[in-house]
């Protein structure tokens, strides 16, 4: 069987405010390579928060259909561009929130949170409560929470747009070791090429409300300002 | 632990009202009928509270007639929060619900919770019965309003996370939508117990023979001014006590609340 997921003609629409049909998505097809990092790129209001909220299961597609092969069941999870952490709970109660809910004995439970912890490097502040951190700090939690459910994919919808430019670097470095890790399937919406670049094998970037893909570019490390090049005239 | 902080300026307006209180007293100004002397006022409580000088008729009475209030306030308290918390979840999440029952709960609180007396008295006869309904009603209004707020309001966001990490139906509400709606549930259930105490006054002054309001209403038509305001005393105390009791185990129940208070 084919692995990883793959987006079939998938259309959405919503009412806009004149009452007309406004359509985010126009029959998007497209196979993200499984087990690496593809960055969505592309004008605000294009559809890329949307396609990952259908992939995710929080939205529905009008027609079309969102494939998830391989996946043992498992859900894709997702990191949201605000936190929207649990602050009733502290750090490792938030992390342990998925596991709890998946009852897995309590033994297993600390050990995988604890290692989670360690490795987005929040074990000092595991009994801080969320509105205690920093906003890079609640991010890595979020992080966390999802990560310790070893979700067969990850969306992350701009999540660390909301940081500033030294934190973000440290943030996505902290992306590439995990993902390193873990192997995993990333889909990671930003609208900046220089993110796209630094974490990313493949950017594809939409076009315009309604999305579609305009190009679909892959990153090699070496040929960096080719990629760049290539990005840029996609977006004009 | 720091627990209170108190600012001096607020003791200023009091201790001045005090003595003024006082000289009008002791030069005659003020006829003890109307008013008794701040000294009086404090013998009373202690002897109403105590038994020892036996200066009124209601010398010693003071426990008897508090817990049988408190248990008035605490059961009229206790109805409301369960009928507000509950209908105000349903209220806050099931839109059905509210297009059913929210404009209706939205008339009745139009209105006042005095105007309910009168009708109090002919359904549940002078007492009990009709001091737990008032209280129970007017309590309800602030907590049904409040937990219906707080649960509609909780973000989306929480929710999708909620849901996205395995909570579903009955399990979402107690791990997510309860929790994330609590604090706002936690004002609601403070506007109650107060209007609890004020209600609790407004049934008992109808004619019950126990209880603070009672005191009240008898030591006014005995012309013991003192005792009355000796028992306004007391409800101020027991409300206050009572409020923070209930902050208290808000607190215990929601860690937010507690970063809030400490955050200021």
């Amino acid at each position: 069987m084919k692995k990883g997921i793959s987006i079939h003609e998938v259309t959405k629409s919503f009412l806009g405010t004149n009452g007309d049909k406004v359509y985010a998505l126009d029959k998007l097809t497209f196979e993200p390579p499984h087990g690496k990092i593809t960055a969505l790129i592309g004008p605000s209001g294009c559809g890329k928060s949307t396609l990952l909220n259908i992939i995710g299961g929080f939205e529905t597609a009008d027609t079309g259909e969102v494939c998830l092969q391989a996946m043992n069941g498992q859900k894709p999870c997702m990191v949201f561009q605000s936190p929207a952490l649990f602050d009733w709970l502290t750090v490792s109660q938030n992390v342990e929130f998925g596991l709890k809910r998946q009852h897995v004995p309590i033994k297993e439970r600390k050990r995988a949170v604890r290692q989670m912890l360690t490795w987005v490097g929040l074990e000092a502040f595991k009994d801080a409560y969320p509105n205690e951190l920093s906003g890079g700090m609640k991010q890595r939690v979020a992080l966390a929470r999802v990560l310790v459910l070893r979700p067969p994919m990850l969306l992350m919808d701009e999540p660390f747009a909301a940081l500033d430019a030294r934190l973000r670097e440290k943030m996505q470095d902290l992306l590439l070791t995990v993902w390193e890790k873990l192997q995993l399937t990333v889909l990671f919406v930003t609208h900046d090429v220089e993110e796209a670049l630094r974490i990313s094998e493949q950017v594809v970037v939409f076009t315009e409300r309604p999305g579609r893909i305009r190009a679909s570019i892959e990153v090699k490390k070496d040929k960096l300002s080719e990629c760049r090049s290539a990005i840029y005239k996609a977006l004009l | 632990m720091r627990r209170y902080k108190l600012d001096a300026m607020g003791v200023v307006l009091p201790t001045v009202l005090v003595c003024i209180w006082f000289i009008a007293s002791a030069s005659g100004a003020l006829p003890a009928y109307k008013l008794p002397s701040p000294q009086r006022l404090i013998m009373v409580l202690i002897d109403f509270a105590t038994g020892t000088l036996n200066i009124t008729p209601y010398s010693g009475t003071l426990l008897s007639h508090l817990l049988c209030s408190l248990r008035r306030v605490l059961s009229g308290f206790t109805l409301a929060t369960l009928m507000g918390i509950s209908l105000g979840f349903l209220t806050g999440r099931v839109s059905l619900f509210q297009r059913l029952v929210d404009p209706f709960l939205n008339m009745l609180r139009a209105i006042p919770g005095i105007g309910w007396l009168p009708v109090a008295i002919v359904w549940f006869g002078v007492g009990e019965g009709n001091t737990l309904f008032l209280i129970s009603l007017a309590a309800f209004f602030p907590i049904y309003m409040n937990t219906a707020h707080g649960a509609k309001e909780v973000p989306v966001l929480i929710l999708r996370a909620g849901r996205m990490m395995g909570a579903r139906g009955l399990n979402l509400f107690a791990t997510v939508i309860f929790p994330a709606a609590f604090p706002q549930v936690a004002v609601g259930l403070r506007l109650g117990l107060g209007v609890s105490w004020a209600y609790l006054v407004l049934g008992e002054v109808t004619g019950v023979s126990m209880g603070l309001g009672a005191v009240m209403s008898d030591g006014r038509m005995l012309g013991h001014v003192d005792i009355v305001l000796a028992t306004m005393l007391v409800i101020a105390i027991m409300s206050k006590a009572t409020d923070r009791l209930l902050l208290y185990l808000c607190k215990k129940i929601s860690p937010q609340l507690r970063k809030r208070r400490e955050e200021r």
